[in-house]
């Protein structure tokens, strides 16, 4: 599998809950037959989010700028 | 007459009567990229909704850029009857992820070709064409060809089951945040700004369309005509949805489930809606 993030990539976070650009860091890339990835919430947001989160969808991780 | 002219005629695709294809349809942002584009929102009606099952076909042509996606990742199609019970396709820079949130799981596959690949070769405001048949379990039950070309794939593997529900909306270009039937109540979350032509889809229809004995006929070096309802002249099974935009700017559903689609804006005013008869990928 090719993964398009790497591990302390900085992301941003885009999910299905309709939150939207929550700055996050790949803690984890997923691993076989698994498509959970593991991100932590970096510095502040507007939804209060805060610790290790696991996101479902690919598509809900975006590239940020470091 | 002359032999050229004779030939240029005879080389020209056929399009049909009601001149499928032969355009497109596109929202743009009204300044406000998380909600101020429109969805295209297919509605059964009061006390109907669509039928889905642990699998789907859909294909579709798209033209834009990742300018067109500013909204983190763009939903092409969701049914979101509830919380975590859906069909899904959502595309970013990276590639292109279908869904499905059933009643026993999320299954996913995905075509993420690493680095700027798939932004490179697929959002380059060129027409591009999409055809995915996905069924949930293992990853090699589904297939996703992009202008004729199978990919290999990730994701995983994981046998979902069909969504646990169903909605009476079909949204087009982006999501409601609220699942349910939303019409209305949640933001325009995930449309885009691309450019959409000749939408199919159909439940439960995992290998019935058969994209390896039949993508010639879907795609060919470029677009193909697949008639007034979709089918190629009963070559593909019959969609729910066959949504295009005829030679006169009017869109058009050839599918066989009736409902009525309408572009919709979550907040502000909307950005333009263009249905244009010509510009599709023919």
């Amino acid at each position: 599998m090719t993964h398009p993030f790497n591990v302390n990539d900085p992301v941003w976070l885009n999910d299905m809950s309709g939150r939207v650009n929550v700055p996050a860091i790949i803690i984890a890339q997923p691993i076989t037959d698994s498509n959970l990835w593991t991100i932590e919430f970096d510095g502040d947001n507007e939804y209060g989010l805060t610790g290790q989160h696991t996101v479902e969808f690919t598509t809900d991780l975006t590239a940020r700028d470091a | 007459m002359p032999l050229g002219f004779g030939r240029s005629i005879l080389s020209k695709p056929i399009v049909a009567a009601a001149g499928a294809g032969t355009g497109y349809f596109q929202s743009e942002y009204d300044g406000d990229t998380s909600e101020g584009a429109y969805n295209l929102i297919g509605d059964r009606g009061s006390g109907n909704t669509w039928s889905t099952d642990d699998s789907y076909s859909v294909m579709f042509w798209f033209k834009g850029t990742t300018a067109d996606i500013a909204n983190g990742a763009w939903t092409v199609m969701r049914m979101y009857a509830a919380s975590e019970q859906s069909h899904t396709v959502t595309m970013n820079s990276n590639g292109l992820e279908p869904i499905i949130q059933g009643a026993s799981g999320v299954s996913v596959v995905n075509y993420f070709p690493g680095g700027t690949t798939f932004a490179d070769t697929y959002l380059d405001d060129e027409w591009h064409h999409c055809a995915i048949e996905f069924k949930s379990g293992a990853i090699s039950n589904s297939e996703i060809w992009l202008d004729g070309d199978k990919k290999t794939l990730g994701g995983n593997g994981v046998t979902s089951g069909g969504p646990s529900t169903n909605s009476r909306y079909f949204t087009i270009n982006g999501t409601k945040t609220a699942p349910g039937d939303v019409n209305g109540t949640g933001t325009n979350f995930r449309a885009s700004s691309m450019q959409i032509a000749d939408f199919w889809y159909k439940s439960g229809d995992n290998n019935a369309i058969n994209l390896d004995s039949n993508m010639s006929t879907i795609y060919s070096s470029g677009w193909q005509d697949l008639g007034t309802d979709g089918t190629a002249s009963s070559t593909l099974p019959t969609p729910q949805i066959w949504l295009y935009v005829d030679s006169d700017g009017d869109l058009q559903n050839g599918g066989t489930t009736s409902a009525t689609f309408a572009e919709q804006f979550g907040s502000g005013t909307g950005g333009n809606w263009i249905q244009s008869g010509t510009g599709g990928p023919e």
